[in-house]
């Protein structure tokens, strides 16, 4: 008795991931679109063209360093070896996150960062507002009926 | 009841539905805290665990209603200028700040600088801080609007080349530049005392000359070791008065005469770089470039230290790193987060017309995947965000045909959605939401400018439509 019905949850919950699989990669197409002048937002963008849009849940990019990447000199603020080793395990974790980071320097890295964490805010507060607006409605309605 | 007085809605709807929203969707509030937590093993120390549900917190724009997210402490409201405000006065700063190279001159421009002049005061450590982050940021707006994209490159190499003279100085945000660079000019002799500058008495008339003249150019690389306020006024769009240039206390020098001084001072903005060795220190060209190549990392570094709440207190590019880190993931999870909570929450919000939203030469790509006929999980409530006649719009519910052709290409395909629906009010809602809807839109039309025309357009038609 309780096949269907567990059935019937995972089926809805199916469609539910898929519901945001779309929205999220409206939202990711959104935001590329917000910065189109950056480098971020670009490598973003092909980043979308190219995968197809269901493996884009994880939210890491997965592909290590795939193009070529710069080799980073070590920061210089740590005289130790062990230090700039460290950061410069750091900054290759940045370039991970932030799209296209992993063909920039570091200090055009910083900048992209900078510029990709502000719009990444915008992004979140629509998503939000949206998320609020929507929910408010659906209640007000809910409560006419 | 989510919704609270008609008049009070632009500021307690977002509070209130924020609370209640959260509440129900008790799965998605522990999906919430297991991602924060599930930072934790990344992490490398306490302060970056609180931190990090910190950024939760304080990105919750929304007052104090941050329920079952972590409460943030009072001092992280960077983010948030004024956070009882709301969300949507924020937007435009941010907003205002990512699109300086499309320089947007907004209403909320004067606002937002003066708040970002706020924060950069409040949040200026004892770092010995080479430059005025809000002044900076001041120029850079001003040189947006008034000189656009390359004149805003320009200020972002002359950022490097700003002086510690403007340490601690709270430049007013829509200050006149002049007055600005005054200020930095006759304060840096008085500044605290990392570097004191000789007023020199060589070649200044030649160098100043120089500079003016570069200064209608627009030269890539300026970078100084040190700044000053002519440095400051080389940077601007609009030819400075000598008068300035002699009062500062910059000497420009040429590289190939460096030497050990005790004292650093500007280059003239020229095609290569100026830079004047530091007591003490190797003079071959390979020391200097990467001693200036380090300035302008930790110049940037600096940069994003504003940026990421709670970074102020930490010293060391490691922990800064991590905490940078930690910030974009977080947001990163927040958007996925969101997305999801927006699919559960309105079983009628999805887009069937990803494919028009990529590029036509793409589509072939994605569109096998983008299949625009899964199916809906419809429901009773009448909320139909019904957009077929709108082109563009990729918000689609129930069995609306998607359009193929997105024409406004609009930035942002939440923007376009939600106001074009209102548009369609008039057909299917009933009154008392139409003025609910409208009452939200109208704070998010005003105060954020990134939306594009036909946002503003279809904001117009429903005003006019529908009767407050």
């Amino acid at each position: 008795m309780e096949n269907p019905l567990s059935e019937a949850r995972q089926h809805s919950q199916t469609i539910i991931e898929e519901r945001g699989k779309r929205i999220k990669l409206a939202a990711e197409i959104g935001l590329a679109r917000s910065s189109s002048g950056r480098h971020w937002a670009r490598a973003l963008r092909r980043r979308l063209y190219r995968k197809p849009p269901q493996r884009e849940y994880i939210v890491k990019n997965p592909t290590p360093l795939l193009k070529k990447e710069v080799p980073l000199v070590a920061e210089v603020v740590a005289d130790v070896a062990e230090e700039k080793e460290e950061i410069e395990d750091k900054v290759r974790a940045l370039q991970r996150l932030v799209p296209g980071g992993e063909e920039m320097e570091v200090d055009r890295l910083f900048e992209e960062t900078a510029d990709y964490i502000e719009a990444l805010r915008e992004q979140v507060g629509v998503m939000r507002a949206l998320a609020c607006i929507l929910d408010g409605m659906e209640s007000k309605d809910g409560d006419k009926l | 009841m989510n919704c609270g007085e008609p008049s009070e809605l632009p500021h307690c709807f977002l509070n209130l539905n924020w609370d209640q929203s959260i509440d129900p969707n008790s799965q998605l509030d522990s999906a919430l805290t297991s991602i924060v937590s599930s930072n934790a093993p990344n992490l490398l120390s306490q302060s970056e665990i609180s931190s990090q549900s910190h950024y939760v917190g304080t990105s919750g724009t929304i007052g104090t209603s941050n329920g079952s997210l972590t409460s943030p402490p009072p001092e992280l409201n960077l983010s948030m200028g004024g956070g009882r405000s709301g969300l949507m006065p924020m937007l435009p700063n941010l907003v205002s700040m990512n699109h300086l190279d499309q320089f947007q001159p907004d209403h909320g421009f004067t606002e937002r600088a003066a708040r970002l002049s706020c924060f950069d005061g409040r949040n200026y450590p004892g770092f010995g801080t080479q430059f005025d982050l809000a002044s900076i940021k001041d120029k850079r707006l001003e040189a947006a609007l008034l000189g656009g994209g390359q004149v805003t490159q320009l200020l972002d190499k002359a950022q490097l080349g700003i002086s510690n003279a403007v340490n601690g100085l709270e430049d007013s945000s829509v200050s006149d530049p002049v007055s600005g660079s005054g200020q930095i000019g006759l304060a840096g002799p008085s500044d605290n005392g990392v570097r004191k500058r000789k007023a020199p008495a060589k070649g200044k008339g030649k160098e100043t000359q120089k500079i003016t003249e570069d200064k209608g150019s627009d030269t890539k690389r300026c970078k100084s070791v040190e700044s000053n306020g002519t440095q400051e006024e080389a940077i601007k769009p609009k030819p400075e008065p000598n008068g300035s240039v002699s009062t500062g206390t910059a000497e420009n020098s040429n590289g190939a005469k460096s030497k050990g001084k005790d004292t650093k001072l500007p280059e003239p903005p020229k095609d290569y770089i100026h830079v004047r060795a530091r007591r003490g220190e190797a003079t071959d060209s390979h020391s200097l470039a990467e001693r200036v190549r380090r300035e302008k990392i930790s110049q940037r570094m600096k940069l994003l230290q504003d940026l990421v709440p709670g970074c102020n207190k930490v010293v060391g590019k490691a922990v800064m790193l991590d905490e940078i880190i930690n910030y974009v993931q977080s947001l990163q999870r927040q958007v996925e987060f969101l997305s999801m909570k927006l699919a559960t929450v309105n079983p009628q919000l999805d887009f069937n017309n990803l494919p028009s939203l990529l590029p036509k030469d793409m589509q072939q790509a994605c569109a096998p995947l983008l299949n625009p006929s899964f199916p809906l999980d419809t429901s009773g409530s009448a909320l139909p965000f019904s957009s077929s006649q709108q082109q563009g719009n990729p918000l689609h519910f129930v069995s609306s045909s998607p359009s193929p052709v997105d024409p406004h290409n609009t930035i942002h395909p939440f923007f376009n959605a939600v106001p074009d629906a209102t548009s369609q009010l008039g057909a299917f809602w009933h009154d008392d939401l139409q003025n609910v809807v409208q009452m939200d839109m109208r704070p998010n039309h005003e105060e954020i400018p990134v939306s594009s025309q036909s946002f503003s357009g279809a904001m117009q038609q429903a005003h006019m439509k529908m009767e407050l």
